[in-house]
């Protein structure tokens, strides 16, 4: 798994974690609204990783090198 | 589980796609209108919101030289601060102070942003971005002119005093002639627009691309949503604040100004830059003690 991927997972995890504890435990309005401020970039950037395309490159997650 | 946390978070949600997506439309009037004043028909208006689309779904690698987690944290934060900046702002009218803290912040981002990526034209962008921290001076010094006005930094309560004594552009022309250099400075292709100055590439994004740009993108739009919000609320108060059609009409306006004010001026080296800065820092600063010895 490349680098990218991982780190996907790993911000798709900590921002459903964050927005269940906002649904299940918050009950303060500014709580819930910061909340959502501090976990909505993550579950973006891990739903946004998991939408790259399949690469056929053999070593994926590197781009082609493309000279200096 | 409670059914009001569910509501608040699909309204803060909801709050964002909004600020995003006006932003977003916001910026492409800013770059049709830089384009038809020097003679281009210029990419559709929402050419701002295409991109961001377009670059979500574009592939990324972490290059070799960047200095992870900053390197993607950076761009999540970008997103971050700007939403929390809408929500005390816009949604909860809270004190000026935290929105300048956040502002503050967005330096950070944009000084982290250029040093994590490892590239030279990042590096220089991110050493540019502190350089133009003599944006945020007026802005200082604006927010000790409002107190010493309204006598409070709550916007709830100079909203307020608004409604009573008018807007307060008026009565502070030259703090309000402070906080739009301010605008201005943020605006793509000002003249104070040295962080992103094509000479240095795309400045301290050069290094974040496909999905990471996308994120920053996302976060500029909500930006200059927040900021032109900020400058109407404080500056003209609930005559366009209370409706949110007006408010649009506003912003479309103030677009319109700074645009103008873009494609008519050159982009300003670095020095020039920040020496104006300073200068109007300063202008601002002697009307803030004039207020307090004169009283």
């Amino acid at each position: 798994m490349t680098p990218e991927r991982k780190s996907g997972i790993v911000a798709l995890i900590v921002g459903v974690l964050g927005f269940l504890y906002l649904i299940l435990y918050s009950g303060d309005p500014l709580v819930a609204y910061l909340g959502t401020a501090l976990f909505t970039p993550f579950l973006l950037y891990g739903i946004g990783v998991m939408f790259i395309p399949k690469s056929r490159r053999k070593k994926e997650g590197l781009l082609p090198f493309r000279g200096w | 589980m409670e059914l009001s946390s569910i509501k608040y978070v699909i309204d803060a949600l909801a709050y964002s796609l909004y600020a995003f997506l006006v932003g977003g439309l916001l910026l492409g009037l800013h770059r049709k209108i830089v384009a038809r004043i020097q003679g281009r028909p210029g990419p559709p208006v929402i050419q701002y919101i295409l991109h961001t689309i377009k670059f979500y779904f574009k592939e990324i690698t972490f290059p070799i030289t960047a200095g992870n987690p900053l390197y993607l944290f950076i761009a999540l934060m970008s997103i971050m601060v700007w939403m929390s900046a809408l929500y005390l702002g816009v949604v909860f009218n809270t004190s000026l102070l935290i929105l300048m803290g956040l502002y503050v912040l967005q330096k950070i981002v944009e000084h982290g942003c250029g040093l994590s990526s490892g590239s030279p034209y990042g590096k220089l962008g991110g050493v540019r971005s502190v350089f133009s921290a003599a944006a945020e001076i007026p802005l200082f010094t604006v927010i000790g002119t409002i107190y010493l006005l309204t006598k409070s930094l709550i916007i709830e309560d100079i909203i307020r005093y608004q409604e009573i004594h008018g807007p307060i552009i008026f009565q502070l022309p030259f703090a309000a002639f402070a906080f739009f250099v301010l605008l201005l400075s943020k605006a793509p292709n000002s003249p104070f627009a040295i962080v992103k100055d094509k000479s240095i590439v795309s400045g301290y994004m050069t290094e974040h691309f496909g999905l990471l740009e996308s994120l920053i993108m996302i976060a500029d739009g909500i930006a200059w949503f927040v900021l032109l919000w900020i400058f109407i609320a404080v500056f003209i108060g609930p005559l366009l604040v209370s409706d949110p059609l007006l408010t649009l009409v506003g912003m479309v306006v103030l677009t319109f100004l700074i645009s103008l004010l873009c494609a008519l001026t050159p982009l300003l080296t670095p020095n020039h830059s920040v020496m104006i800065q300073i200068i109007i820092s300063v202008l601002a600063l002697v009307d803030l003690l004039r207020r307090i010895i004169v009283g």
